[in-house]
């Protein structure tokens, strides 16, 4: 069984760390119950619901689907929320998140995530040497 | 709602440190309240002109009617009365229930945030204020009447209102301190227009002042810039102000931009 492999945090990323319990329908990465979106009858992952909805906005207004009535308490009860307005800040603001985490996923290259290199996707953060705005590596599995 | 709840939505202040996910689940259980009271308040504040409006009219029917029929007019124009008291009623008393909306537009999504980098056991230090801002204790200056222009009468009120601070130590080590100060000067405009009537006017200048503490462990990050150091931590203090003219509070944009700049700052150890 493999581990989860969506990353948790906003300002620095991390491993999720629970066992996968299946594959996102878009992405097909393994993910756990935690990081299924609900909205997608759990077939996709929050992170691929969230630049998902962030496609849905820069659509031209006719296309959009009709937006749902946000709730006052939505960060508190969808899991989504965040994954969305994670998405959407980094995309706004060109924030490159660091990550602590050490399994490499190029999932995530489009952040900038600061730390991703090649080197470290085979060896961990504790031997690789740390960039600043590194991007490359080709991906590899989890563990 | 608990006890303790029940104890914070009518005293308006939350002071907790407890794990992140009992805070949501508390600040959960008050907006839900706040909801709630937000409904029943609509409903009586509907209810108030539709039990005026039909009392009225009840009223001038009972004068066309004979005998009876007009004393049971008029006893249902009284109870209609009677229900515009009491929808009156009820109106001011869920009214002074009302939560700040700053909990809903501002502290919620940003503790929502906040625990996206926390360990779910971790514990949050938090103090909201949400009362509004223009009651008497954050009233801090209230000018005199003066003139200007149009308008005879302008009374400038300026309220200061530290409603949100917390600390937490994130999952990566990092200790965070926020604290948000809103200054609220409020203009109260009157005029009389050209036929006699007096037109009030009611605007408000809003500046928002946020400061992030970010102690960042030397063990895990290099921090580059200006930070205070010492032998575990590199201390840094990010301070934002922005001024509107909007109700609600930008703290939430303002305190996610300050400890974003914050890591921007910093790059992970080798």
């Amino acid at each position: 069984m493999e581990h989860c492999r969506a990353k948790r945090g906003f300002f620095s990323l991390r491993d999720c760390g629970e066992m996968a319990v299946k594959q996102c329908a878009l992405c097909g990465r393994p993910v756990c119950s935690m990081h299924l979106s609900s909205q997608s009858g759990f077939t996709n992952c929050l992170d691929c619901e969230g630049r998902q909805s962030e496609k849905q906005a820069l659509q031209p207004k006719q296309q959009q689907q009709q937006p749902q009535q946000a709730s006052p308490d939505q960060p508190l009860t969808d899991p989504g929320w965040s994954y969305r307005y994670r998405n959407g800040y980094y995309s706004r603001s060109g924030y490159a998140p660091i990550y602590t985490g050490s399994h490499y996923d190029s999932y995530y290259d489009r952040y900038d995530t600061r730390s991703f290199d090649s080197s470290m996707a085979s060896s961990g953060p504790s031997t690789a040497s740390w960039g600043d705005d590194v991007k490359g590596g080709t991906g590899v599995g989890d563990s | 709602m608990t006890p303790e709840q029940q104890q914070i939505a009518a005293a308006k202040k939350i002071g907790v440190n407890r794990p992140i996910d009992e805070v949501l689940a508390l600040l959960r259980a008050l907006l839900d309240f706040d909801a709630g009271m937000a409904g029943k308040r609509k409903k009586a504040g509907c209810a108030i002109p539709i039990a005026i409006i039909v009392a009225i009219a009840v009223f001038i029917f009972s004068g066309y009617a004979n005998g009876v029929v007009s004393t049971i007019l008029v006893v249902a124009a009284l109870l209609c009365v009677a229900a515009a008291i009491a929808a009156i009623v009820f109106f001011v008393r869920f009214k002074s229930q009302d939560l700040s909306d700053n909990l809903r537009t501002a502290a919620v999504p940003f503790l929502a945030v906040l625990r996206e980098d926390m360990n779910p056991g971790d514990a949050l230090h938090v103090n909201i204020d949400l009362r509004p801002y223009t009651v008497d204790e954050k009233k801090k200056k209230e000018s005199d009447p003066y003139k200007k222009g149009a308008y005879y009468k302008i009374i400038d009120k300026l309220f200061v209102d530290p409603w949100f601070d917390g600390s937490a130590v994130l999952a990566d080590g990092t200790k965070v301190r926020w604290n948000v100060v809103e200054h609220v000067l409020q203009h109260h405009k009157t005029k009389r227009t050209s036929r006699g009537k007096i037109k009030s006017k009611l605007k408000i200048s809003r500046k928002t002042v946020a400061v992030v503490t970010l102690a960042f462990p030397m063990k895990e990050y290099a921090v580059t810039g200006d930070a205070e150091r010492d032998e575990k931590r590199a201390t840094m203090t990010l301070a934002k102000k922005l001024k509107t003219k909007d109700e609600n509070s930008p703290a939430f944009g303002l305190l996610v931009d300050l400890i974003a700049d914050g890591y921007r700052r910093v790059k992970a150890s080798a």
